[in-house]
């Protein structure tokens, strides 16, 4: 069908839906929304409820939701859901990162000992985490290779040149931001620069821009790749051990903040040792935030793997 | 208040195979029947999300288009599971009017 002005906005809504979708109910759903509206575009209440449903058919059809896919990409999807749980779990995870920095050396000493050591529970597990992500990037490597060997790469040409292509955006902003740190002085640095802030800001948003686009484009690939039975159970097993890992770090976080903000609240807000200020700020909740939707995330995930595992027969 | 919440009957595929044991109907007729005898009104997204979920059980079929609109037909797996959910509706419904007669023999 030809887009007319009056079908314009029917036509645009259609975007939301999976292309194999709109191939089979495209029209018949135009027709149904001019129908419903007439000539007029429909009011955003019902724009809205059309492009849920088609974000919902995208969910269904990527297996992200419902039961209709076959178990095995079920559980494949769902290892998936936890690596994109691990990437907002990393924002929070920076946000924390900067809001922790020394921040023993304002902490009482007799208070010192369950904080720091919640530190090190989070710093610990960081490691582990990665490390789980890290390998299993490795163990779907041949698979991403037999992909790109086989003609797949041009399936991915696109998405990794803008990935790519922010990468490098991100890591001269970066370098740019250290050089102009060190000719400040920590006042400045520490929200005392307007510009610094904003820029610090600005980096922020382009590193977690580019940490989404690599987790779309390994989301890309592996959903593109040949998933053999080995490889589909050791990176449901990974995925499960990152859901443990991230759970335990998001409580460890927990606590950390609770002792601080009982013992050293002024370590938190950054004011004079002896002060009692609100321990909350805009790294902390960042941090608390991501921590949270990253964890929930990959318990979405696993309990989709854990849904569609094989039974055992009674 | 109660009224919206016990409404156990407006779920869309039901509403859908009911709709179309009268008869086949295309998107618009399918709404405009089920707000008359249902009093809903599905969403075109609603409504299309429930219509790929039937087709792809065989409960309901596509005819032939005329011109951008689709009609579509209950099946016979569509009329059993339709009669099922029906036998079942009518099993609750007898069952809350004998409850109800009970309840108001001692109030009585």
């Amino acid at each position: 069908m030809s887009p007319t002005p009056d079908n314009r906005t029917a036509q645009r809504l259609l975007r939301w839906y999976p292309a194999e979708w709109r191939a089979r109910y495209g029209d018949e759903l135009v027709a149904l929304i001019e129908d419903e509206h007439g000539d007029g575009r429909p009011r955003i209440g019902a724009r809205a409820e059309v492009a849920w449903a088609g974000v919902r058919e995208r969910a269904r059809q990527a297996a992200v939701i419902g039961d209709r896919r076959p178990p095995t990409e079920r559980i494949w999807t769902g290892a998936l859901v936890v690596l994109c749980g691990w990437s907002v779990f990393v924002l929070g995870g920076a946000a924390f990162q900067r809001q922790s920095e020394h921040f023993a050396v304002g902490v009482p000493a007799g208070a010192r000992s369950v904080p720091v050591d919640a530190f090190h529970v989070v710093q610990a597990l960081a490691a582990l985490g990665g490390l789980l992500v890290v390998t299993g990037a490795l163990v779907a490597m041949p698979a991403v290779v037999r992909l790109v060997g086989g003609g797949g790469w041009r399936q991915l040409q696109r998405r990794a040149a803008w990935t790519a292509g922010t990468t490098v955006t991100c890591v001269g902003a970066v370098a740019g931001l250290a050089a102009w740190a060190h000719s400040l002085g920590p006042v400045a640095r520490n929200g005392g620069s307007v510009l610094y802030s904003l820029a610090f800001v600005g980096v922020g948003l382009l590193a977690a821009l580019a940490l989404g686009q690599w987790t779309a484009l390994a989301v890309a690939a592996a959903r593109r790749i040949h998933v053999e039975a080995w490889l589909r159970r050791t990176e449901a097993g990974l995925a499960a051990a990152l859901f443990v890992v991230m759970a335990v770090i998001t409580v460890a976080t927990a606590l950390w903040w609770s002792e601080l903000a009982a013992s050293a609240p002024w370590v938190l807000a950054g004011t004079g040792p002896g002060s009692r200020p609100v321990a909350v700020t805009v790294f902390l909740v960042t941090a608390a935030l991501c921590m949270a939707a990253g964890t929930a995330l990959a318990a979405y995930g696993v309990g989709r793997m854990v849904a569609a595992r094989p039974r055992r027969p009674a | 208040m109660a009224r919206g919440t016990l409404r156990r009957t407006n779920d869309p595929p039901f509403l859908i195979l009911t709709s179309l044991a009268g008869g086949p109907k295309h998107g618009h007729a399918l709404v405009g029947d089920i707000e008359a005898f249902a009093g809903v009104r599905l969403g075109p997204g609603t409504l299309y999300g429930a219509i790929t979920r039937l087709e792809e059980d065989g409960l309901i079929e596509p005819l032939p288009t005329e011109g951008r609109r689709r009609p579509y037909r209950l099946t016979a797996a569509g009329s059993s599971a339709l009669a099922e959910a029906v036998a079942e509706l009518r099993k609750l419904a007898d069952a809350g009017t004998a409850r109800l007669g009970s309840v108001a023999g001692v109030l009585a």
